[in-house]
């Protein structure tokens, strides 16, 4: 009778099948179907909405970092969008609007290289945002040929009220101790004030915010692609915006920015956002349609202390799959201030790289029919 | 995508024959199933095809305005289906996909 032993090579063997089933369960491989050449419009896009990222950062002597993930799960009050891109084709050309509420419980969070890898000081930024739309397309002819030559615009501005901290009791800088009332921090003379640095340990960031940003996307249609669904299919688009946000004081209310926090973090931030996303019908080993978006950032920094540039930027390609939810993979420059909570006094210049969740994916549209008013 | 197309030559119409065969010509070289006489699925892939089987139906039907009637029905592709067999069922599934 023969039995079966676990030896190392078993063990190996069901390690790295456990990595393919986990791999598999997270991109639900496969799931391509004869004749889908562009999936369905029926799922819902989010346009203009936060993406999700799991990556490295290199070098990540700044970062100290094993791996660094942005999540941003959310919850969609409401959000016709959808209904907005349904009713462009058809018709007199006119716009044709809609509006959005939803919840996002954004978060970033760094497991750094230190001893136990502790995830260190996460970013907990929850916000609710009200978008408006409009969308029309750009001739009045609803022919194959004058909707491939003009497309369709699309205008959106939105408005966000959010919160930003990192969950943290301690004092902000370095060269702070707690005060004998054990509420205050004062300065703590033993440690060096310049260069000044934050307590990256358990220093309390912690602010609110109000943000409001317009964008506008000409989505080009291409009359021959092929959809799943009776519709015209989208190849591409462009978009750009440009968004403000301002810091809200803890004068104002509880939780709000404090006076240190505002002296070298600046009360305010203005970007800048463009991008041309192509459509792609085949992926890397069969993983199917999606788009390839090349992305640029640039963000200004008024009234931020002279440790970084008063400018940050970067410049994002990536690639995602549309029968796999928008997973797909992205490869990142990032120059300038470190966005990570209490790593706002240093400066980055890093390359990320690693996979991500792409929702705001190319729309579909009904067809303009003769028995459609 | 597909497409179902119904269409009716009126009795006695004086060019019948010219009719069904401008009908067949507007279908070009698209996959299609013929259901019965005056009813077909066809394999209208994007939005340029449909168009040009549209604008060909509404040129027959401008030509020929009190002899010929047509309507074209869109779809999502696989889309269900129920036969008595009075038509190529494989024939159906190729064009609904």
């Amino acid at each position: 009778m023969t039995r079966f032993r676990l030896t190392p090579v078993y063990v190996a063997r069901a390690k790295w099948r456990t990595v393919v089933g986990v791999m598999a369960f997270a991109l639900n491989v496969p799931t391509s179907a004869p004749g889908q050449a562009v999936p369905g419009f029926r799922l819902q896009f989010d346009q203009h909405f936060d993406r999700q990222y799991l990556f490295a950062n290199a070098p990540n002597g700044e970062t100290r970092t094993i791996f660094e993930a942005q999540l941003a799960p959310q919850l969609s009050i409401w959000n016709n969008l959808n209904a907005s891109y349904d009713n462009a084709l058809s018709g007199p050309r006119s716009w044709h609007r809609g509006s959005g509420l939803r919840f996002t419980m954004l978060t970033r969070l760094r497991m750094t290289t230190e001893s136990s890898s502790p995830v260190r000081t996460p970013s907990y930024m929850p916000k609710l945002t009200w978008q408006l739309f409009t969308v029309r397309r750009a001739h009045e002819s609803v022919k194959p040929e004058s909707l491939d030559a003009h497309g369709v615009t699309s205008l959106a501005a939105d408005l966000t009220v959010g919160h930003y901290s990192n969950g943290q009791d301690g004092c902000l800088f370095a060269n702070q101790r707690r005060a004998a009332n054990r509420k205050d921090c004062e300065t703590d003379p033993s440690v060096p004030a310049s260069p000044l640095s934050t307590n990256r340990r358990d220093g309390s960031f912690s602010m609110h915010y109000l943000e409001a940003g317009v964008y506008r996307r000409a989505i080009s249609l291409n009359s021959t692609l092929e959809p799943a669904e009776a519709g015209v299919a989208s190849d591409g688009y462009w978009s750009a915006g440009i968004r403000t946000r301002y810091h809200v004081s803890e004068r104002w209310l509880g939780g709000g920015m404090s006076q240190e926090l505002r002296d070298v973090y600046g009360g305010w931030r203005i970007n800048a956002t463009a991008d041309k996303v192509w459509w792609r019908d085949k992926g890397f080993r069969g993983l199917g349609p999606g788009h390839l978006r090349l992305e640029a950032f640039v963000e200004a920094l008024p009234g931020m202390s002279d440790a970084v540039p008063p400018v940050r930027f970067s410049v994002e390609l990536s690639r995602s799959y549309y029968k796999h939810d928008g997973w797909g993979s992205f490869i990142r420059y990032y120059y300038g201030q470190d966005y990570y909570n209490l790593g706002f006094l240093t400066q980055l210049s890093v390359v990320q790289f690693g996979a991500m969740i792409d929702r705001d994916r190319l729309p579909g549209f009904r067809m303009p029919g003769l028995g459609r008013p | 995508m597909f497409a179902t197309v119904a269409w009716k030559i009126s009795e006695g119409a004086p060019h019948a024959g010219d009719i069904e065969v401008d009908v067949h010509r507007a279908f070009h070289t698209l996959q299609r199933c013929e259901l019965w006489p005056g009813a077909a699925l066809l394999g209208v892939r994007n939005f340029a095809q449909w168009s040009e089987v549209v604008a060909d139906l509404q040129n027959i039907e401008q030509v020929y305005t009190t002899q010929f009637s047509f309507a074209i029905f869109e779809h999502n592709d696989r889309q269900g289906f129920v036969t008595s067999e009075p038509f190529d069922a494989a024939a159906a599934l190729a064009v609904t996909r």
